[in-house]
Formats: C-alpha cells, sequence, structure tokens
C-alpha cells in the first residue's frame, strides 16, 4: 500500500526530505566533541529544531497526502536520533568503572552432588514416572534374606565364602539389592512396585572394571496379571527415557535362581569407537518360589523384577573408563558433572 | 565356552555360518563374547548359564542351533566291539561314596599304542585353543568337549592292585596332580578321590594324577567315565584351587545317563586311532539311573505370565523341537524332559523353554502401560532436598568404601563400641565396616590434598557401624567435612542450622552444648535439633587428622537425622512480617575465652526485657588490645513493639541492667 502512494502520489514536498536527511547526517558526521554534537541536537531534535519545523508544515499539505507525509517524517525522525545516539556512543565514555566483559569468570557454585548419587536420582525419577516407589534395606543381612528367600539354596555356587564378605560372628555384607523385594514381600501384601537403589559388596580385586563396593537399583512389581510383555515395556521404556529415544535393546534368555524366565537387557552402544552389544541389567518373572518364601500365592499373583548396575550405566553414559575413579572422589573429576 | 564354527557344523544338517551360529546361540540365552579367525576355521566363545551344563560342548550347542532353526542334529551314535577278555580279570571297581559319585564306570584296553592324534581330532582341538598331546589324551578331551561328559584315562599298569576305590581321601594323605606346573598338595579328608589300593590317584571330577597319568610308555589303560555330585567337586576345586574343563561340567551338573554313551565314544575313539583290545564288560558301580520324568504345562498359564497370546499347537512345536514329546489334552501340556536336561523340574521352567524359542524380540510391546500412581517416600525427597542444600553451600559429594582399615576406624570407636569385620577369608583388601563416615571422608581430604587441592567441604550419606555389648548397629548417617578457618564452628554451624530448618521447619532450633562429644573431637559438642540430640560437630582432635596425613585443623559434624526424614517435609505457617522498625543496640564486652557466646545470649534473653526481639553476635575478637585468654565480643540487641513504634529512650533505660549483668555474671570489662 505505501509503495503504491510513494510511486503514485509523492508530492513534492515529501521528496525534498530525502535531501533534508541526508543535509542531517552530513552535518551530524562533521560534529567531533560534545559541545558541538549537542547543538547538532538542539538544530534537528530539540524542541525548536528543524524536524518540528517540518512537522508543522504538514498542515500546508493537501488532506490525501498528509498520511504519506507524516510516516516520512517518523522515518526521518527515527533515522536521526539514532544515527545521533550511534554518534554520541563513539564518542562518549559510559557511566561507571571500566568492564571487561571478555574477562573469565569466578568459580561459582563449587560444591556438587556425586555422579553416582545424580545417576541413582535419575533413575529413580524414571521409575517413579511408571508408578515405582523407592524401598530401602540394610547392607548386613543373614543368609536367608541374601540366598535363601531368593532360591539359592545351601549348596548354590554364589554362596561361597571367596564369593562373598561374611561378617565375623555371622551374617554378611548383602550380595544383591533384591533382598530389599524380600523385606517389603514380607511385610506388605501386593500389590506393590518398588525400586530399592543401594550398595551391594563382592569380593575382587580392584581394577579399571571391578570394584568390591558397587550400586545397584532393583526393581520388583507384583500385580495381578503382570506379565513379561510388562517387563518388557517397562525396561524399554526406562531405557529410552533415560538414554534417549533412539536406545537400541534387546532381551536375551539368561539365568538367575530367583527369576524365570530369566533375561538379560543388552544396549547397543559405542565402545572404543565400534558398536557393541552391552549389558545393563538382568531381569525376569519372579520365580513360584520366591513368592512362596514370602507367602504370596504364585497363582494369584505374578510379577517382574530386575536389576540394573548404576556404576555401569554412570560410566557408559558418561563415557568413564575406570571404575576407581567413582570412588577415588577427585574433586576435579567430580565437578566435571 | 570356546568353539569351533566348523566343529559345531560337524553335527548340524544343513550346516550354519559363524554369524548364524552367533545370533541362534546368543538369541537361546548363550551370547557371543569374543571371535577369532583361525586356520581355516572360526573360533567363537559363547557365555555359558550355570544351569546350562549341557551345553558346554559342541553337540549341546549343535542341539540349540538345530531346535532352534529347524535343522537336523547329527549326533554322533558309537559302535563297539569288545575283542578281549573279561574286564574282570584286569580291574576292579568299588564305589563308597554313591551319594557323591552316583555312578562311576570303568573300561579297560590292552595293547593300545600312544602316539600323535590324527589330523581331524588334532585340528578340532587346536580351533578352540587347545594344544594337542597324543591319541588317547586327546581322546578324552575330544569327547569332553563333544558331548560334555569328562572321563579319564589311567595307565592300568601303574594302579596298585588294579583296583579304583572311590572314596573319601584320608586326612594327611598326599596327591601330585597331572600338570607341568603341578605340586604335591596335601589332602584334609574332606576331598571326593578316587584311589587304587594304595593312594589317591584322581581328585574326583576335578583332576588325575601324576603318577597314573598315561605317557608313551603306556600300551594297557583304564577308561574312567563318571558323574560326581557338584558340590563335591566344587569343594575340592576351591579346597584346593585347581579347576579344570572336568571341573567345571560336574559343577554344572552332568546327567548319569550320559555317562555311557561317552565313554563308548571314548573308547571308539581310542581304538581307531590307538588300536588295542577292548575288555569285555564294564566294571560299573553306581545308583540305579534315574527314570525319565515329565513336567506338565497349561497353555493358559503360559499366557497368562508372559502376555504373549502364543496358541497350544505353537507351543506345542516349540516343545517337540527341543526334544520334549509334548503331548496335549487340550488343557494340559505333557513332556517327557530328555535326560541331559537337568534344569527342567517344573512348569515355570517349561514356559521359560516356550519363551526362549519363541524369542524375546518378537514379543510385541503396547503403547500404554497400567499404573498404580504411588508417592516417593519422605526421606528419600529429604535427603534430595538437604544434598541440594549443601551443594549450594558449596560442599562436594563423595560415595566411598563401606569398608576401611583397622587403624582408620578405630579411631572413631566410642567406649564401648567395637568395630564390625569380614571374615579374614573374604576380605582382600579393607576389612572393618566403618563407625564413622568421617574415616573415609578424611582419606578422601587427604587424598585431594595430594591433588593440590588447597580447600575442600566434603559430605557423604552412608551407613555406620558398630558392636556393643554384642548388639550390632547400623545406622546412615550424614557427615559433613570442611578446612576450618578464622571463623571457627561457625561457617559449618550455619550449614546446619540452614539443614535444620530444611529439615524442621523455619523456626527450628539448632543448638550444639558444649559438653560431651566423642574423643576424636577436641572440642566438639552435641548437636541438638529442636533439643533432640542428633549427633556431633566440632574440631576433629590433631590425632584424628593426623591420623590420616592432614596437618590442618578441620571441623566435622556426623548427623543422625532418620527420624526427621521420615517426617518430612515440616508443616510451615507463615508469620506476617514485623509492621514497625526496630530498634539496634551494640555493644561490646571484653570476656574471659570460657565464656560460651550461648551463656550470654541466655543471660541476657533471661531478663525478660520487654520488647527485646534478639540478641545477635556479631564479632568476637582476640588479639592486639585484647589480653591473651580473653576475647572481644560484640553483640546486638534488637527491639521491636508489634503495636507501635518504639522511642530511643524506652530501649535505652534497659542498657544498663544488660551492662551490670554482663559485669556481674560474665566479668565483663565493657568496651563500648
Amino acid at each position: 500500500m505505501s509503495a503504491r502512494l510513494e510511486i503514485h502520489c509523492v508530492p513534492p514536498m515529501i521528496s525534498s526530505i530525502d535531501k533534508i536527511e541526508e543535509e542531517a547526517l552530513q552535518g551530524l558526521g562533521q560534529m567531533t566533541d560534545k559541545a558541538a554534537l549537542e547543538q547538532w541536537r538542539i538544530a534537528w531534535l530539540g524542541s525548536k529544531g528543524r524536524l518540528k519545523s517540518l512537522m508543522a508544515d504538514m498542515k500546508t499539505c493537501p488532506p490525501e497526502d498528509r498520511p504519506a507525509y507524516g510516516q516520512r517524517m517518523n522515518a526521518l525522525k527515527k533515522s536521526l536520533e539514532a544515527a545521533f545516539k550511534a554518534h554520541r556512543a563513539d564518542d562518549v565514555a559510559p557511566a561507571g568503572p571500566p568492564l571487561d566483559v571478555t574477562e573469565p569468570g569466578l568459580p561459582a557454585g563449587l560444591g556438587r552432588q556425586h555422579i553416582l548419587s545424580r545417576t541413582i536420582e535419575e533413575i529413580i525419577d524414571v521409575f517413579s514416572r511408571m508408578g515405582f516407589t523407592v524401598a530401602e534395606g540394610p547392607e548386613v543381612e543373614n543368609e536367608w534374606y541374601n540366598f535363601e528367600a531368593l532360591n539359592m539354596p545351601e549348596a548354590h555356587p554364589a554362596r561361597e565364602p571367596s564369593d562373598n564378605f561374611f561378617l565375623e560372628g555371622g551374617g554378611m555384607l548383602r550380595t544383591q539389592t533384591s533382598t530389599v523385594q524380600i523385606r517389603v514381600m514380607e511385610n506388605s501384601p501386593p500389590p506393590l512396585r518398588i525400586i530399592s537403589p543401594g550398595r551391594v559388596y563382592r569380593p575382587d580385586t580392584h581394577d579399571a572394571t571391578h570394584y568390591s563396593m558397587f550400586h545397584q537399583v532393583e526393581g520388583l512389581c507384583v500385580d495381578r496379571g503382570v506379565t513379561l510383555v510388562d517387563l518388557k515395556a517397562t525396561l524399554f521404556h526406562f531405557a529410552r527415557t533415560f538414554f534417549g529415544p533412539k536406545a537400541d535393546l534387546r532381551m536375551r534368555p539368561s539365568f538367575f535362581p530367583f527369576t524365570e524366565p530369566s533375561a538379560e537387557v543388552d544396549m547397543r552402544m559405542p565402545v572404543r569407537g565400534k558398536m557393541q552389544w552391552v549389558e545393563l541389567g538382568g531381569c525376569g518373572m519372579v520365580d513360584p518360589n520366591v513368592f512362596k518364601a514370602v507367602g504370596y500365592d504364585p497363582e494369584e499373583w505374578t510379577g517382574f523384577a530386575f536389576g540394573l548396575g548404576i556404576e555401569r550405566i554412570a560410566m557408559r553414559k558418561y563415557g568413564i573408563p575406570d571404575i576407581r575413579w567413582l570412588f577415588e572422589n577427585d574433586a576435579r573429576f567430580l565437578r566435571q558433572f | 565356552m570356546y568353539t569351533s564354527v566348523a566343529w559345531i557344523n560337524d553335527y548340524l544338517d544343513p550346516p550354519a555360518t559363524d554369524q548364524e551360529q552367533a545370533d541362534l546361540l546368543t538369541q537361546a540365552g548363550f551370547p557371543l563374547e569374543e571371535r577369532e579367525e583361525v586356520a581355516d576355521d572360526i573360533r567363537q566363545d559363547f557365555e555359558m548359564t550355570s544351569n546350562r551344563g549341557d551345553c558346554t560342548c559342541h553337540v549341546g550347542l549343535a542341539r540349540e542351533i538345530a531346535a532352534a532353526s529347524n535343522r537336523k542334529l547329527l549326533a554322533p551314535a558309537p559302535r563297539l566291539v569288545e575283542d578281549g577278555d573279561a574286564v574282570e580279570n584286569h580291574a576292579e571297581v568299588t564305589n563308597e561314596c554313591l551319594k557323591a559319585c552316583p555312578l562311576y564306570t570303568a573300561r579297560v584296553i590292552r595293547g593300545v599304542k600312544v602316539a600323535p592324534s590324527p589330523s581331524h581330532i588334532a585340528s578340532r582341538l587346536v580351533a578352540r585353543g587347545d594344544i594337542p598331546r597324543n591319541n588317547i589324551v586327546d581322546a578324552t578331551n575330544f569327547v569332553l568337549f563333544e558331548v560334555g561328559q569328562p572321563t579319564h584315562v589311567f595307565d592300568l599298569d601303574k594302579l596298585a592292585g588294579g583296583k579304583i576305590i572311590v572314596r573319601m581321601a584320608r586326612a594327611g594323605e598326599r596327591f601330585l596332580p597331572i600338570g607341568e606346573d603341578a605340586v604335591e598338595i596335601e589332602l584334609d579328608g574332606s576331598e571326593l578321590v578316587i584311589a587304587d589300593a594304595e593312594k589317591p590317584v584322581a581328585l574326583a571330577g576335578v583332576k588325575g594324577g601324576a603318577l597314573t597319568a598315561v605317557t608313551d610308555e603306556t600300551t594297557n589303560i583304564l577308561v574312567e567315565a563318571a558323574t560326581f555330585d557338584p558340590v563335591a567337586v566344587r569343594h575340592t576345586s576351591r579346597r584346593h584351587n585347581i579347576s579344570s574343563d572336568s571341573s567345571f561340567r560336574f559343577e554344572r551338573w552332568v546327567s548319569p545317563s550320559a555317562v555311557d554313551p561317552a565313554a563308548e565314544r571314548l573308547v571308539e575313539l581310542i581304538l581307531e586311532h590307538g588300536g588295542g583290545t577292548l575288555s569285555k564288560g564294564v566294571c560299573s558301580q553306581g545308583a540305579p539311573l534315574p527314570e525319565p520324568h515329565q513336567v506338565q504345562m497349561r497353555p493358559q498359564r503360559f499366557r497368562d505370565l508372559t502376555g504373549v497370546p502364543l496358541d497350544d499347537d505353537t507351543m506345542i512345536g516349540y516343545l517337540d523341537r527341543l526334544g520334549f514329546q509334548p503331548e496335549s489334552d487340550g488343557k494340559l501340556i505333557t513332556t517327557t524332559v530328555p535326560c541331559h536336561r537337568g534344569d527342567i523340574a517344573r512348569e515355570v521352567d517349561l514356559i521359560e523353554e516356550v519363551v526362549r524359542m519363541h524369542g524375546f524380540d518378537d514379543i510385541d510391546m503396547p503403547d500404554e502401560m497400567r499404573l498404580r500412581p504411588a508417592a516417593m517416600p519422605p526421606a528419600l525427597m529429604c535427603q534430595r532436598a538437604i544434598s541440594r542444600l549443601l551443594v549450594g553451600a558449596e560442599f562436594i559429594e563423595s560415595v566411598t568404601h563401606t569398608l576401611v582399615s583397622e587403624r582408620e576406624g578405630s579411631a572413631f570407636l566410642k567406649d564401648g563400641e567395637s568395630m564390625m569385620r569380614v571374615e579374614a577369608a573374604c576380605a582382600g583388601g579393607d576389612a572393618c565396616l566403618r563407625p564413622s563416615i568421617l574415616a573415609s571422608l578424611l582419606r578422601v581430604r587427604r587424598f585431594n590434598l595430594d591433588q593440590g587441592m588447597r580447600s575442600l567441604s566434603l559430605f557423604e550419606w552412608g551407613s555406620t557401624f558398630h558392636t556393643r555389648d554384642d548388639a550390632r548397629s547400623e545406622k546412615r548417617s550424614l557427615s559433613l567435612l570442611c578446612d576450618a578457618d578464622e571463623d571457627g564452628l561457625r561457617p559449618l554451624r550455619g550449614v546446619m542450622e540452614r539443614l535444620a530448618s530444611l529439615l524442621c521447619g523455619p523456626t527450628t532450633n539448632l543448638e550444639i552444648d558444649s559438653g560431651e562429644s566423642p574423643g576424636w573431637y577436641a572440642p566438639g559438642g552435641v548437636v541438638r535439633i529442636n533439643k533432640t540430640p542428633v549427633g556431633w560437630a566440632g574440631r576433629l582432635s590433631p590425632e584424628a587428622t593426623k591420623n590420616f596425613g592432614l596437618d590442618q585443623p578441620m571441623m566435622a559434624a556426623e548427623l543422625y537425622i532418620d527420624e526427621f526424614m521420615t517426617n518430612w517435609p515440616p508443616d510451615i505457617e507463615v508469620h506476617p512480617l514485623p509492621a514497625y522498625p526496630a530498634i539496634e543496640r551494640d555493644l561490646s564486652a571484653i570476656v574471659s575465652e570460657s565464656t560460651a557466646w550461648q551463656s550470654i545470649r541466655d543471660g541476657i534473653t533471661g531478663l525478660d526485657l520487654p520488647s527485646l526481639e534478639s540478641v545477635e553476635f556479631v564479632t568476637a575478637y582476640r588479639g592486639k588490645g585484647i589480653d591473651k585468654g580473653h576475647k572481644s565480643l560484640t553483640l546486638r540487641l534488637r527491639f521491636r513493639a508489634d503495636e507501635r513504634t518504639l522511642r530511643s529512650e524506652e530501649v535505652d533505660e534497659h542498657m544498663p541492667g544488660v551492662i551490670e549483668l554482663l559485669k556481674s555474671r560474665f566479668d565483663a570489662e565493657i568496651r563500648a
């Protein structure tokens, strides 16, 4: 619309404004000190300046030209004001002391949550959105909770002294957080959905991939009609939320004394530049013997359980090559997260 | 287990490529761990599960591949000619331990010629990484990796009396195992052994003896095929730290039904490659072979438990391919468990087999989920809030081992307490369960000092352990450690005060009384939140810090706040802000070092001055102008009335009383 106006009905007076603008900007370019600049401002933008009088000239325009004239005048005013501001900024020092905005920042908020507790928190948050709540249990356990109730009778190979931290005077440090499942099921009737994060202990010589203490998140869901499909959906949803929607997973059959059918969950990810299937954790449908041990009727209730290694997840997610870094607690390492 | 691709294919029709073998076995539950190309063959290593001893051999894996891919399994079927005289003329077997050795068999071959193995045997062994020895030993290894049955060959002429006795070892008996680096071991009587008339000649299921082993001069041999109890084999193996391919298999259970076929296969190979004459008959002593047993499965139970809508016929088809001879009456599928499947005893075992054959990848997932809303436990939410608070206060969270050394841990025991320890046998490193997390935090502080970290504040959540009067205690603690500066405990106390108000609400009162605290504080006090003792805080004693190689003073706190955490969050009720301005009066008083700030504050508060809102600590000054043993405390009295603006005169008239109190009760010298 305005373009059409300018082309067809530009009155002589409007076209002269272009010249006036040129004159004003040229004049501004020649103002080198503060006082001269101020004089220019008064002459052009002041309350009795040229712009004001040009505005007043609008009255002399034919009424149909007035909108176009007014628009052009507004543009001129803006242009001169902007030019003045820019010119002044070049010459005049800013208010306040000098400031070099490129100087480096001072360290702020030097505290840090440990990456393992942060990882546990994130894992809990994903599962809590699926209706799981958190249960915790003691780290010093007896063999009933750590083995028998989990379908690992007296002769089970996992009970060898060399594979466990047995305590002087009886008892042991738990080797898995599955002990909490048993404690919860003993004390509460189904249905239930819990996850239990915590420390577990297995004798091992410390090296880049082994440490005699690590963390697990154990999950348990018991309800009427809980199926293997629910287990798969839960774990796949977890992995895709935690690692991103493109997380590529597979389940393959495996064996655990306390679940059947049992499976391992693997995720495909780059390891030293090569895509590989990496184990995330074990899972399965709760073995009927476990339900019997806690007095649940396996014909009425079904359930699934899973266990994830937190260190392994954190190491994979952040490319940590050595598990010992997690327990050395070098502040420089911890502050990287 | 290491496999040869060509070896597995010896039993498959049609053969499978290395990739097909890897994929099918991974889907069956035996994931590929390593792959390596060797001369004319490919070696693949598959992870085994402890319930499937039957798959720790090439025929076993071929059986899985055949079932999963509808191939034909070509199992070996040995044919023997017994040309010699009766075996009883040469050997005698006595089995004294039927429980630990459910079946022992011996066969005799006379006149063998020990020589290198033929290339088709040697190449299979080489492909999976074994070193061929001779035609007799290689045959036992070949059978082991072919059908999974461990066997052993004795030099019959070296067996005293030609006798085999399966018995428990006698304490003090000595035994030299086969092997280049083997050393003689002393038995304690808990081991199951194979003995001749005089001495043990093998650790049953674990290792043969050097003295009766086959050598180049051997001509007459006794072929042992037996099955041993997994627990007995594991015991001997662990007891003497000797493991072998045999013990690995026996620990995973070997079916007694597999003994004779394996022995016949071994004899067939020896006769073929080493010649000799097989004596008639078998010296065999054992319990009767177990009858094949039946297990039933409800197809509907399968569908209920898995959520996978398979029809009955599909399930029957899967079980049939696995050799379970399934029969259905419409409601129930009855199977006969193949003798090698010792892991199948219950309905759920069959359900797992059907799932395995169907494949987890083929289980469809719904895009919606059933949900029962659940709340997070308050203690967990509280722990998060506290951690965030501490991180905001520049504390770094550590996670350290629960086990500490005797020296580190014993510094943090109170009178009457002792540490819980792991048994010496299982402790590779530190053996003590930490009685305080400070033991770990100090170690971390020292480690970071070595890395050049000049100042550091640490916190950790964790359980602490001790025993008192035979009662064990496991309690969760929150511990804090920071470097001391000129402000003493005040920075740490400020954090704890904020923590207390987060725990119990803004009006919470945190006190630290300078009384009883454990010996590792010098000085320290009991921390109380709203009068409830929750732990200790103070400066760590020089002995405690020096123990960890730290020379600088450290401030620390140990808090046990589980009770408060489970009731979190507190009820918070907002108070209206004051409507009228306050009047403040500052006072400086020189008092002796032994005068605690709190006593002064309590003293002034005790005057019950009208409109006194608070008594605040401003500074404590020590140094120039102040006598040694004294400090100058500056405190601020704030007065405010609820309903009007106070006048200066009203406040000033209270000040002489305050000054008088300071002078008389605290022997103070007023400075301004």
